[in-house]
């Protein structure tokens, strides 16, 4: 399985996914990303924050190709897997 | 009452216990090495070693079947696991592995039991630490409940701390993940929010401890009390 | 804080099997029978233990949030439920709580007698009134020094205990409000035997760790899948075995191991 790397971005600012993740594949990571975006979201809702729609996660393999870039506002308006 | 006097040991509960206790289950112990990831428990099964931790920690992991593990529990050289065996079970109810590397001295079920038997003051103590791990994981349904994804891991980075020093961990996302009950991606977006603060510094592998005091500030009330609550059962740390 | 001892001797006479006709009534009060008693702790023991145990027992009437043991507080007495139910509450010092134990007819209160140290670690608070046994924390102390086994029996419920906690951890970090609100139904139809009990919404947010409105909204939820039948303070359950459906894998492992340490009990 490869490794991807999720790369967390909040504007300028990158934060580095240094371990990554075995995934079997694209539609793996996309379901990942989802969720654990929900998840986050959720967590500063309850939090008492807005919803962070201007983050996202810019996902890259072990040749660091970029794979997906995932905004979080999808995860606020699509349905997708339970965290 | 209960001084550290055996100060060859690192971990608290062997340090304590009464020089006739220790003569009771010191020919049992065994030194090893706990690397990543050995499993130290398995989920209803028969416990066959107890393992007092001289360093690394262990993490008790509990399990939905179609879901991911969550940390219900977090043992570094201040306690033990087995202690199911310790309230008279034979089994354990869930997983304990190793999250970070380190040694211990065990000891086999069935010598502990019979050292259990032949001392009245073995298995009081023992209860004093199960009392201790009782409260910390109230304190975790707790916050898992109650408090946002940055609090509660300013509460596990310091109890990692706790039991690892120097204010510098070598802990993966994935252990985080579980600590947390999330994803691991979600993980990086959580330092991320400490590392914001100026409390911790996240390096490739590591984390580094800046402000101690913010993070105790950060897990609000989450962290210290069940710290307290152990001092008062077993004694001042270190 | 209230105590449960108000009323405890007009309700306590309870005529019992093999009560002697002619003692007093103060001697009466504490006269528990020695058939079958209710409590399940009480029923798995050996009938010596049981025997060492029950002239010091005496029965008491709980009221709905009755405080019996509070954090860092000293225990006074161990309680055995019979139709009661009480909640173990984890309580940060600026208040912040949450449920993380229930102990109904299977159980018992005193954690920290049976473990050894004086102080309570958690709330104790009754959640349905009703009534229960109840034993000093000296006389309890002193009964378990004297019998390994009574010790020993006690010492495997506490394991319960930590299971269920644990548990709590888990579902409070995986399970939406609606089936944490299920698997608490489960929990308590299981202790107390009952399918109807009478509940505040803001007893269930409490014990849940959510804002009121939230249980209101998650029971509707409950009640649209038939599960339950909510009115105002009032939950009926319709349908267990969809209610453990529901849930699936977040109810039932305290349970089971219950089951196992303690098969005679009858759980």
């Amino acid at each position: 399985m490869p490794r991807y790397f999720f790369h967390y971005r909040d504007g300028d600012r990158l934060s580095e996914d240094y371990e990554g993740e075995l995934l079997p594949g694209i539609a793996a990571v996309e379901e990942t990303a989802m969720a654990s975006a929900k998840e986050i979201i959720a967590d500063g809702l309850l939090g008492g924050n807005p919803v962070l729609t201007g983050y996202s996660y810019e996902i890259r393999d072990e040749a660091r190709n970029l794979v997906l870039v995932f905004p979080f506002s999808e995860a606020a308006e699509k349905p997708g897997p339970r965290p | 009452m209960y001084k550290p006097n055996n100060k060859k040991y690192k971990n608290e509960l062997i340090r304590r216990l009464s020089q006739e206790d220790l003569a009771l289950v010191e020919p049992d112990l065994v030194r090893c090495e706990l690397p990543l990831r050995m499993m130290l428990e398995k989920r209803n099964s028969p416990i066959e070693f107890v393992y007092f931790l001289e360093g690394g920690i262990g993490s008790i992991v509990a399990k939905m079947p179609m879901g991911r593990d969550t940390e219900v529990g977090l043992i570094g050289f201040e306690g033990m696991t087995g202690t199911a065996l310790v309230l008279g079970d034979d089994q354990s109810t869930h997983e304990c592995y190793v999250q970070l590397a380190g040694e211990a001295h065990r000891m086999p079920v069935d010598q502990l039991r019979s050292a259990l038997a032949q001392s009245t003051t073995l298995r009081p103590f023992l209860l004093r630490y199960v009392q201790a791990l009782f409260i910390q994981t109230s304190y975790t349904a707790l916050v898992n409940a109650r408090s946002k994804l940055e609090e509660r891991l300013a509460r596990w980075l310091l109890m990692c701390d706790d039991r690892v020093g120097g204010d510098r961990l070598t802990i993966t996302h994935e252990f985080l993940a579980i600590m947390l009950g999330v994803r691991r991606p979600g993980v990086t977006v959580a330092l991320q929010i400490l590392e914001g603060k100026g409390l911790i510094r996240a390096n490739r592998g590591e984390i580094i401890l800046r402000d101690r005091n913010g993070l105790i500030e950060l897990a609000d009330g989450a962290y210290s009390e069940p710290e307290g609550e152990y001092r008062r059962l077993i004694g001042e740390i270190g | 804080m209230t105590r449960a001892a108000n009323g405890l001797a007009a309700k306590a006479a309870i005529p019992t099997a093999d009560s002697d006709k002619g003692t007093t009534a103060d001697a009466r009060r504490k006269v528990i029978s020695a058939a079958r008693p209710r409590n399940m702790l009480l029923r798995g023991l050996s009938a010596q233990d049981f025997a060492l145990i029950r002239p010091r027992l005496e029965r008491s009437t709980l009221q709905a949030k009755d405080v019996l043991e509070e954090v860092n507080g000293p225990v006074e007495y161990a309680y055995f439920p019979e139709d009661s139910l009480i909640s173990v509450i984890a309580t940060q010092r600026d208040g912040k709580a949450i449920e993380v134990g229930m102990v109904g007819r299977e159980g018992m209160t005193g954690t920290a007698i049976v473990l050894g140290n004086g102080e309570a670690l958690n709330e104790c608070r009754v959640q349905l009134e009703g009534s229960a046994l109840r034993i000093p924390a000296a006389g309890l102390r002193e009964l378990l020094s004297r019998s390994a086994s009574l010790h020993a029996q006690f010492l495997r419920y506490m394991q319960v205990v930590l299971v269920q906690a644990t548990q709590t951890a888990l579902v409070n970090s995986h399970l939406t409000v609606e089936k944490r609100l299920a698997r608490w139904l489960l929990m308590m139809h299981d202790r107390v035997g009952e399918n109807e009990f009478d509940l505040t919404h803001e007893f269930l947010a409490a014990m849940l760790g959510v804002r009121r409105p939230g249980v209101t909204v998650a029971l509707h939820m409950l009640e649209g899948r038939h599960l339950i039948r909510s009115t105002r303070s009032h939950i009926g359950i319709r349908d267990r075995a969809g209610l453990e459906e529901f849930v699936a894998s977040g109810y039932g492992i305290p349970e089971e191991h219950y089951r196992r340490l303690f098969p005679g009990a009858g759980f």
